[in-house]
């Protein structure tokens, strides 16, 4: 995939494979991944005549990797997506995101309700569907207490030729030529810990102590997508969702996807892309005069 | 009358003899902190051979801790994370089954690595930081002292180094050990043979079988592609079996064992060789200080276990991660700051040789005796897991048992035979 380097905002440097053109889809990947996750869905919504923005984010790929936990709190990389969206002159665009960047999808569709027009969330529920986790779920999620310890769990995982990170992967389903990939990437100095970052500046625990911040309800028409035998965010949480968002709500369960559903189902993802994008009417883009400086 | 050879003089920080897995790992780590760095190597390309290549977990841990662990994954070494234990004393369909990530006691296997591929990658590694490597080397003469020297001969040039280290990582041959007078005592508790095969696709992955039948201890560790090493133990008045022409036919034949599933059995009849049959004393050599005036050996050159327990690679690979560690943290290299490598090696190597001792004692001894010594040790190991710690020794390090694990009374116990049945009751007055 060919991919071209984007200067944001806050000296961040992003590759993004930008393809296509019609109607914006801004394509969010997750941990441990890059836009390279979303190889069966960029040829497939091109061809139904969108113009494609898939970004490695932040600490991912071959975008930057700044140094320190704080560089991945959630609202420098919603400050990402603006600028990125602004540089490649965007104004509107529908945003679909998986794992980590299903997360980020939610923030900004309830962060800058202007800028999503349809939302599509893959296997990760609305952050605040998380504050009060099931033991099941916190069961499931044990992996996230520990990616807190830093220089540990980069240890833990790497240690015996990543062995514990390809268990972790193979128990979702990976082939050995995707976590081949995903270790090739996060080989590269720096690459496992600014990936874990994510997981420290958000899912600490003392985020659970602290107030929630308050988001604002998703304005956008949202599209929730689960693949049923996800053994790390359960089902309850991603049918949660639906009291964070006032548009209209739709939840698809995809059987046997797991948590993997843009590589393990992509035929079904595609589908529910095409039938959903666009699909419903939506608050018209609200016009804001700037004020040139 | 021979042309006369160019010369070539310059210094460099240190001169590594052997470009072998030690050797590579020193130079890359050396080479990657701004050392200069050239290593002589006697081969003119790296060559599958027949040698060790077991490589225990705490040796690929002291690769990762040296930032070699890509270099050496990179190599493609097949992880062995199963022993089953068939072998005389247990039929074939009861054989038990080691978790060897377990015996790590760090959640990692071992490896059977491919030497030539892994000293390449090493290799690479070090000329990518900097470091000069020399292929084909001759004629290898070293003094050394406070102002070390090296020449030898490569191609059409004698090449003369003056530098400040000499690492000897010239493997079993003890190349820089012999220039420089540094002896080692050498003794052989059997003999044994390797020869690698083919057609073993459907072994089953990741698992190594190690045990004894007859006059044999067999080991299989398979590697990649249906290709396996096969190793054998056996008597040194039963070398002549496995030497000369049909050497290799009864070294494969050897492999016809009871102990084994059928289809196993039936797996290693229809092996095809893949390399010569190799056949060697076993060796445990020891060295009283392996260093003197700036030359310092690691590896093979610096001392061994006896073979059987299979830690050659993991000792080099440590001794280069602690030769490593002194360099960087000493401004002067002179001889006493190795003082610390020494203390550490020669504890090392005490506690390996306990476990080694074990091992051979266990299996790679033959006899109706010594068969049921071994059904007895391990039936105590199981029934007793603390027993098992001596053996864990090889997969988890020296450092990591606690001190027991190397007792007299704890081997003993092991090996000692069952306890003599209460006799009757003498009445008294009787004699």
């Amino acid at each position: 995939m060919d991919k071209t380097m984007v200067h944001l905002n806050g000296d961040i440097d992003y590759a993004v494979t930008d393809v296509g053109e019609g109607p914006p889809v801004l394509l969010l990947h997750g941990f441990p991944d890059t836009a390279a996750l979303w190889r069966h869905q960029i040829p497939c919504l091109v061809d139904a005549g969108y113009r494609v923005i898939a970004p490695d984010l932040r600490g991912f790929g071959d975008s930057s990797r700044p140094d320190g936990v704080h560089n991945y709190e959630m609202l420098k990389l919603v400050g990402d997506i603006s600028s990125l969206l602004r540089r490649l002159g965007v104004a509107r665009a529908h945003v679909v995101g998986h794992d980590w960047g299903a997360a980020l999808a939610w923030v900004v569709a309830a962060g800058m309700p202007s800028t999503v027009d349809h939302l599509v969330c893959l296997s990760v529920g609305h952050p605040l569907a998380y504050s009060a986790p099931s033991l099941e779920q916190r069961a499931a999620s044990w992996y996230i207490l520990l990616f807190q310890f830093e220089g540990v769990a980069e240890t833990l995982l790497t240690r015996d030729n990543w062995r514990l990170f390809r268990e972790m992967m193979r128990a979702h389903g990976l082939d050995d030529q995707t976590i081949g990939a995903q270790v090739a990437d996060l080989r590269r100095p720096g690459a496992l810990t600014a990936a874990l970052n994510w997981y420290r500046a958000n899912r600490h625990p003392r985020a659970e102590i602290e107030a929630v911040a308050r988001l604002p309800f998703v304005r956008s028409p949202t599209l929730s997508i689960w693949g049923s035998g996800d053994v790390a965010m359960l089902e309850d949480a991603v049918l949660a969702s639906s009291a964070f968002v006032q548009g209209p709500w739709r939840y698809e369960s995809i059987p046997g996807g797991g948590h993997w559903i843009p590589l393990s189902r992509p035929d079904r993802v595609n589908q529910l892309l095409l039938e959903f994008l666009g699909s419903q009417e939506t608050e018209p883009a609200v016009r804001r005069v700037r004020r040139s400086y | 009358m021979t042309k006369p050879l160019e010369v070539d003089a310059a210094d460099v920080d240190v001169v590594v003899v052997g470009g072998g897995i030690g050797g590579g790992a020193i130079s890359a780590a050396l080479a990657r902190s701004g050392i200069s760095v050239e290593i002589l190597e006697i081969q003119d390309e790296y060559r599958d051979q027949n040698r060790g290549e077991a490589l225990s977990p705490w040796g690929a841990g002291e690769a990762e801790r040296l930032g070699l662990g890509d270099a050496l994954y990179d190599a493609d070494p097949a992880p062995l994370e199963r022993w089953v234990q068939w072998d005389e004393i247990y039929d074939p369909s009861e054989a038990p089954t080691v978790n060897l990530l377990q015996m790590s006691l760090g959640a990692r296997c071992p490896y059977a690595i491919h030497h030539h591929r892994t000293c390449e990658s090493f290799v690479a590694a070090a000329r990518a930081a900097g470091a000069t490597l020399r292929m084909g080397v001759r004629q290898l003469d070293i003094t050394a002292g406070a102002h070390p020297t090296v020449s030898y001969t490569c191609g059409s040039t004698r090449y003369q180094r003056r530098c400040r280290l000499v690492v000897g990582a010239g493997g079993r041959a003890a190349p820089t050990g012999r220039l420089v007078g540094l002896r080692q005592q050498i003794t052989s508790h059997h003999w044994g043979g390797s020869l690698a095969v083919d057609g073993l696709d459907a072994w089953p992955a990741a698992v190594q079988a190690i045990g004894t039948e007859d006059r044999k201890m067999f080991f299989v560790f398979p590697q990649n592609g249906g290709r396996a090493r096969l190793y054998l133990n056996y008597p040194t008045e039963d070398r002549r079996l496995y030497a000369g022409r049909s050497g290799t036919e009864r070294f494969l034949a050897a492999f016809d064992l009871r102990c084994l599933p059928p289809h196993l059995r039936g797996l290693l009849l229809d092996a095809r060789p893949a390399s010569t049959c190799m056949n060697e004393p076993s060796r445990t050599s020891t060295m009283e200080r392996p260093y003197t005036d700036g030359v310092v050996l690691l590896g093979d050159e610096a001392g061994t276990n006896d073979t059987v327990l299979g830690t050659g690679l993991a000792n080099a690979l440590r001794d280069a991660r602690i030769l490593f560690e002194l360099l960087m943290s000493n401004r002067r290299w002179d001889v006493g700051i190795f003082e610390p490598y020494l203390r550490e090696r020669t504890e090392r190597m005490r506690k390996m040789n306990v476990a080694a001792g074990l091992l051979c004692k266990l299996s790679a001894e033959f006899g109706l005796d010594v068969k049921e010594r071994r059904r007895r040790a391990w039936a105590r190991m199981r029934k007793e897991p603390n027993y098992m710690v001596t053996l864990m020794i090889a997969m988890a390090g020296p450092e990591r048992v606690p001190d027991f694990a190397t007792s007299d009374f704890l081997v003993e116990r092991l090996l000692a035979g069952d306890r003599p049945r209460r006799r009757a009751a003498v009445p008294v007055g009787t004699r």
